[in-house]
């Protein structure tokens, strides 16, 4: 896929192709002909297009990534036993279809030969590093070179790479081959380097000599079943990082208890205060106010190494999409550039899990709907080749990730038109509602604005399916465009799905958590200032009217009464609609570890689930798409006649 | 499930005794998870009226049912005597508030008698017998019975499209 876009770009055609051969190595030496002959026709291709006797082109590159399908078709086959699979006629015609490639070779435009080696940045020094024909355990000793030269600068390039030292494919004998930026002079590396047991033979290799070996070193029988689980060895690893695979229940498990301590932590801290409060002179009174504070101190560290364990770069989520829109190109006969940012951003790997299935129904519908053909686009004066920006961006506890087209826009005359035909909202409401609550209507289920329904994006169920799963991540998802200038969909999800920033509010006797990733603001107005219209309280706000909802409404049972002339309001949005949520107060926001109400309640109305405060109680979890949703909201409207008029009782 | 003892061939059955509006009940020692006092509770809205609310019982959030409100009896304000028993049911902890927990004792297997057919209220699938204990009448409680919802879909609204509040 890179290599579509910088055609020209040696040293990927260099790595792919050893990884194919290594691969290949592999599978012929555990007797998987089948794979074996795909990828030495893929080799052979590859090689050729090494040596520039084969320009990159887009058959080339769609041959390349069928046969990638073919050899993962093979490998789920090889896990489950198929026989069928791996020896069926499919995996011939590809090979047949990579040989074709050579038999008509593209020449290459610039016919240039291939340059000795990829040019290095200055300052660079590459060494070669020989390994005694007799050496135990050479990745070891290949990991011990690197990270000895880590310390001295920085390793810019090794053969074999980091990873591939990391799964143990490394050849016998062991020659390996580093170029370091470093301010160190050449004889100092030597010695850091020849230290190292089984070292046979340090070198220096002047003017930037070829750090790509003549001969491609045999792999190893590599520990077979490794090669059969996780064909391609991650490739981008951290030069000397050393990484132990931990199951995910585990991590999971740890992660209950970390949360089970941090509350008890707090616990601990205000039984203490309590005691020194009462027992000022005592010694061990002091002495265990002491160790509290470094408790808490150790599991608050703690709780934050964990959280972190559990991080994934977003980059796992994002690096299928180049693929996915490149295929849907072609289907759709669109010319479209994914353009993506901020893949270093870390998240929960839950949420990363659970962010494949929306983005794909939104890129999906992006570019079915949200993108003109080329012709289309020269025609409306564009550039006939389309822009979608995929952009990931943390923001105080929550990550954005926005994807943005700039494709002609929603046609919300059309999405209001389907709406009411579809018997999704009548005349008179849609008459009432403002231009960014007609476009959160896309996502009512049932609702598809292509003009023919076709293969790619379904009949209407994918932007309320998308919908469903932001919110099961307690995420908020937001619409925004213009006409003729593309579509924006922002995703604001929070960073992990075990722990959630949340504003706690009063309501009565019962604590209530929303999370924050719906909360607009807080504020407190005086209730003359509310208007009233036909016995519903409006607020306007920020040049909207917004009704006003007592949370106690919505919420009945609590034991609110609140009738003071000042009003505590909390502003929630959620898809494109506003309301205020009258509370009887706020308690302040912190961190909430979300439990469940368990099987026994199910799922209660506009309740998300179940927090344990600081002080031991229960605090409940709003649910805020559920509350707009069940039509908590619009109910608690109705019965509300009293707001504006100060009038006690309890709801 | 709670009268698992009947099964391995033993003779008697161990009870955990509790009263709920002056009447003696009993339910198998080996569903009882913890008896504790009830101290903070917080109420759930919109969930059925016979749960009081929710406990944290260790760091678990834990449903604590009005074992008189579920009989159809009106709830009272808790005092000294009143505990929540939590009994494990389908893998779940559950409370049960009762007015005490008396005691724990050995019914056996013979004093136990099916309900008279006279006693048809609707309470009635609530119990799965009465254990006679000399003079005292020991109702036994059909744990899951009692924990099951009247109506198991009740909870469940069903979805709607778009709820447009303005």
């Amino acid at each position: 896929m890179q290599l579509e876009r910088d055609p020209e770009n040696r040293d990927l055609v260099q790595a792919i192709f050893r990884a194919t051969h290594t691969l290949k190595g592999s599978s012929a030496a555990m007797g998987l002909t089948a794979m074996a002959e795909l990828l030495h026709a893929m080799e052979d291709v590859l090689s050729l297009v090494r040596e520039g006797a084969l320009a990159v082109t887009a058959p080339i590159i769609d041959t390349l990534l069928f046969s990638l399908d073919r050899l993962h078709v093979l490998e789920q086959g090889l896990a489950t036993q198929q026989t069928a699979v791996l020896e069926g006629p499919e995996t011939a015609q590809v090979v047949q279809a990579l040989h074709a490639l050579l038999a008509a070779p593209v020449p290459l435009a610039s016919a240039q030969p291939l340059p000795p080696a990829a040019p290095l940045p200055d300052g660079c020094v590459t060494l070669r590093v020989g390994f005694t024909p007799d050496c135990q355990l050479p990745d070891i000793r290949a990991y011990m070179v690197l990270q000895a030269l880590g310390r001295l600068g920085d390793v810019v390039y090794s053969d074999p790479t980091a990873a591939q030292i990391d799964a143990g494919e490394v050849g016998t004998p062991l020659l390996l081959t580093v170029a370091l930026r470093t301010m160190q002079d050449e004889a100092t590396l030597h010695q850091a380097v020849a230290k190292i047991i089984d070292v046979a033979e340090v070198s220096t290799l002047h003017d930037g000599a070829p750090p790509a070996p003549a001969a491609p070193p045999v792999p190893v029988a590599a520990p077979a079943p490794a090669a059969a689980e996780d064909a391609p060895a991650p490739v981008s690893a951290p030069a000397g990082s050393q990484t132990v695979r931990v199951n995910v229940e585990t991590l999971d498990s740890i992660m209950n208890l970390v949360g089970e301590m941090v509350l008890d932590r707090t616990r601990v801290e205000r039984l203490t205060e309590e005691l020194r409060g009462a027992r000022v002179e005592d010694e061990t009174v002091r002495e265990l106010d002491t160790v509290a504070h470094h408790l808490g101190a150790i599991v608050r560290d703690l709780h934050e190494q964990v959280l972190e364990t559990r991080m994934l770069q977003v980059r796992q989520l994002f690096n299928r999409f180049p693929r996915l829109v490149r295929d849907l190109c072609h289907t759709l006969g669109k010319d479209v550039t994914l353009e993506l940012e901020g893949e270093n951003e870390r998240l929960d790997r839950s949420v990363i899990e659970k962010l494949v299935d929306p983005l794909t129904h939104i890129l999906r519908n992006s570019l079915d709907h949200g993108m003109e053909t080329p012709a289309a686009r020269a025609a409306a004066g564009k550039a006939p080749t389309g822009t979608v920006r995929l952009t990931a961006r943390r923001s105080e506890g929550y990550i954005l990730i926005q994807v943005q087209d700039d494709g002609p826009g929603i046609n919300l005359a059309r999405v209001t038109e389907k709406a009411r035909a579809a018997g999704l909202v009548s005349a008179e409401t849609l008459a009432g509602m403002s231009r960014q609550e007609q476009l959160g209507l896309i996502f009512a289920s049932g609702l598809s604005t292509a003009q023919a329904v076709s293969d790619v994006s379904g009949r209407g169920v994918g932007m309320d399916v998308v919908k469903r799963n932001i919110e099961a991540l307690s995420g908020a998802i937001l619409v925004q465009s213009e006409a003729g200038r593309g579509t924006t969909m922002t995703l604001k999800i929070p960073l992990t799905l075990a722990i959630v920033r949340a504003l706690l509010v009063r309501v009565g006797q019962v604590s209530l958590a929303i999370p924050l990733a719906f909360v607009e603001e807080t504020m407190r107005v005086p209730r003359q200032s509310l208007h009233s219209v036909r016995g519903c309280g409006l607020l306007q706000w920020r040049d909207r009217v917004v009704p006003v909802v007592p949370l106690g409404h919505i919420f009945p049972g609590c034991g609110t009464a609140s009738t003071r002339s000042m009003l505590h309001l909390v502003a929630i949005g959620y898809m494109n609609q506003l309301i205020c949520l009258a509370v009887d107060g706020i308690t302040g926001h912190q961190e909430i570890v979300v439990k469940s109400l368990g099987g026994y309640l199910g799922k209660i109305p506009g309740l998300a689930g179940a927090t344990i405060l600081g002080n031991g109680h229960v605090a409940l979890i709003a649910d805020v798409g559920n509350l707009f949703e069940q039509q908590l909201i619009a109910d608690a409207l109705r019965a509300d006649r009293r707001l504006t008029a100060p009038a006690a009782g309890v709801a | 499930m709670t009268t698992a003892t009947s099964h391995t061939g033993e003779t008697e059955e161990q009870l955990v005794a509790f009263t709920v509006a002056g009447e003696s009940y009993g339910v198998n020692i080996a569903a009882v998870n913890t008896i504790i006092r009830l101290a903070e509770i917080t109420h759930v809205p919109h969930a059925p009226a016979y749960v009081r609310g929710v406990i944290n019982l260790r760091g678990v959030i834990v449903p604590v049912v009005d074992v008189r409100v579920r009989f159809g009896l009106p709830a009272t304000d808790a005092d000294k005597a009143t505990r929540v028993m939590v009994v494990e049911n389908r893998n779940m902890l559950i409370g049960l508030l009762v007015d005490a927990v008396t005691e724990t004792l050995r019914l056996p297997l013979a004093a136990i008698e099916p309900l008279s057919p006279f006693i048809t209220s609707t309470d009635a699938r609530y119990l799965r017998g009465v254990g006679k204990l000399g003079e005292r009448l020991i109702i036994l409680l059909a744990l899951d019975e009692v924990l099951r919802h009247d109506d198991e879909t009740a909870l469940r609204t069903p979805d709607f499209a778009v709820a447009s509040v303005v």
